[in-house]
């Protein structure tokens, strides 16, 4: 009897054993799967967020094939962003595509323009030190070591290694302006910073007031239509029919800037996301499109995280 | 007093003692062979695991490669080293800033490895110590080779050992390590490696 229940323990215990080892392996494994299987969803968000900078790229080039419509503003066709394309293995969800002409040129902006922009004359100074070619009054610092770069800016994010620049000061320029987009304003979509900056009086009149109607004026469909410039020679006039002011102040803005009507970089953020296991990537794009769309968009810059 | 046959003499207990430890000694082997495989295959699973996460920081480092221009290198590579300019993603603490990155199979500390050296276009200029990270251990050469697209797009890209171009990237670029002895080689795209050079259209 008494060997009967030993061997009964014996069997117990080589199966606890046992079950100890295959629970172990078991968990060991499942890790490596779950690791390969968030690196597989990896790529394919990596990839659906690729394809979405080139389908926006692809609207961007046929909205140019039209030859019925030579201007480009913040309602066109390009500027609708596609609708997420769902494929078996996620979706591609284009963000937002915006052009650069709405901004101004950070390399050719005036200093006087940099301050009412961020505010802060030193900031201003210390922007176009960077950028302009050496002169001895120019800040320098041994630790940490900077210099100015005496070139022409690439990148937005290279002002961040300026000393005195604040994340607010970077957070305005931003908005404001951009590199490598031409120094071409597109008049139909440039930002009210913009506008406020090249032009702070028009017609011996603060301009705050009248880049504030415009911009309310474009927001509504029903004037919207009526404050598109087709043509920059009626550009004057259309502004003044569209916010009621003085067409004077428009004639006036015409002379400080190069404006145009046409766009031809724009900006693309795009996001693959695959939903088990849950990955976002996110790529973000600068490109060129030919103006009469015939060859494939340039990209000028690429951002992935 | 009945002597019943319930327990086991000294003689039974041995000859069972004896039958069970060649019985494990057996098994021991058989085992340690198996536990052996199962260690250089957990160490090796994890080796390549660290690989690929280095070689994906390098990929993203490249996808995200910027011409700075002026006196710092477009991509500078001398068989062992590679520089160039890119964009470091905005992390949960930092924004994104502009880097020079350094990637060189170098021994630093003792250590042979595949280092990562990152520093502002400021630092770099002025030459400051860039303080490496070591992303992989075991690295004897670091070779690049570069595509480029021919004039005609009909025509195949074409492979180069150096890339001599100021101002655009190339296409793609091939990187292969040699670790122990061993090559791993990884081809990544430019997405911003133009095909021709950046100017506008003629209108």
């Amino acid at each position: 009897m008494s060997r009967q229940g030993s061997l009964l323990i014996m069997t117990l215990w080589v199966l606890a054993i046992l079950s100890v080892f295959a629970i172990a392996i078991a968990r060991y494994l499942s890790l490596e799967t779950h690791l390969t299987r968030y690196r597989v969803a990896r790529e394919q968000a990596k990839s659906l967020a690729r394809a979405g900078v080139y389908l926006a790229a692809m609207q961007l080039t046929k909205d140019a094939q039209d030859p019925g419509e030579q201007y480009d503003w913040v309602g066109d066709d390009w500027a609708a962003t596609p609708p997420d394309v769902t494929l078996p293995e996620g979706r591609i969800h284009v963000l937002s595509v915006t052009d650069e002409q709405r901004r101004l040129d950070l390399n050719s902006a005036r200093s006087d323009q940099l301050e009412l922009i961020t505010g802060s004359a030193e900031i201003a100074q210390a922007v176009r030190d960077y950028v302009d070619p050496e002169d001895p009054t120019e800040q320098r610092q041994a630790s940490p070591p900077y210099a100015p770069k005496d070139a022409p800016v690439v990148a937005m994010e290279e002002l961040r290694d300026i000393p005195v620049m604040t994340p607010e000061a970077f957070a305005a320029l931003q908005r404001a302006t951009t590199v490598g987009a031409g120094t071409t304003l597109n008049i139909n979509t440039v930002t009210p910073e913009a506008l406020a900056a090249i032009a702070p009086i028009l017609h011996d009149q603060p301009s705050e007031a009248i880049i504030q109607i415009l911009a309310a004026a474009r927001q509504d469909p029903a004037t919207m239509d009526s404050c598109i410039v087709k043509d920059l020679a009626d550009m004057a006039d259309q502004l003044a029919a569209c916010t009621m002011q003085d067409p004077e102040a428009f004639v006036e803005l015409r002379t400080k800037a190069n404006f145009s009507v046409r766009s031809s970089v724009f900006r693309i953020v795009s996001e693959g996301l695959v939903d088990s296991p849950k990955v976002t990537y996110r790529v973000e794009a600068v490109v060129q499109r030919s103006q009469d769309g015939t060859e494939p968009p340039k990209i000028l810059s690429w951002r992935e995280s | 007093m009945v002597l019943t046959r319930k327990g086991f003499t000294l003689v039974e207990l041995l000859i069972a003692a004896a039958m069970i430890s060649v019985l494990f000694v057996g098994l021991g082997a058989h085992l340690r062979g198996g536990i052996t495989l199962w260690l250089r295959s957990t160490q090796t699973v994890e080796g390549l695991q660290r690989q690929r996460v280095a070689l994906d920081r390098l990929e993203r480092d490249l996808a995200n490669a910027v011409v700075y221009g002026g006196a710092l290198p477009v991509l500078e590579s001398d068989g062992k080293r590679m520089v160039w300019a890119t964009i470091e993603p905005a992390g949960r603490e930092q924004p994104a800033r502009l880097r020079i990155v350094a990637y060189e199979c170098a021994e630093r500390g003792g250590v042979q490895g595949l280092w990562r050296g990152s520093q502002t276009a400021s630092e770099a200029l002025a030459q400051a110590e860039a303080s490496p990270v070591l992303l992989l251990p075991q690295c004897e050469a670091l070779t690049f080779r570069y595509a480029y697209q021919p004039a005609a797009p009909s025509e195949p890209l074409v492979w180069e050992g150096s890339w001599g171009q100021t101002d655009h990237l190339p296409k793609l670029i091939e990187i292969t390590l040699m670790r122990s002895g061993r090559t791993v080689s990884r081809t990544v795209e430019i997405p911003s490696g133009v095909l021709e050079p950046l100017e506008p259209p003629a209108p």
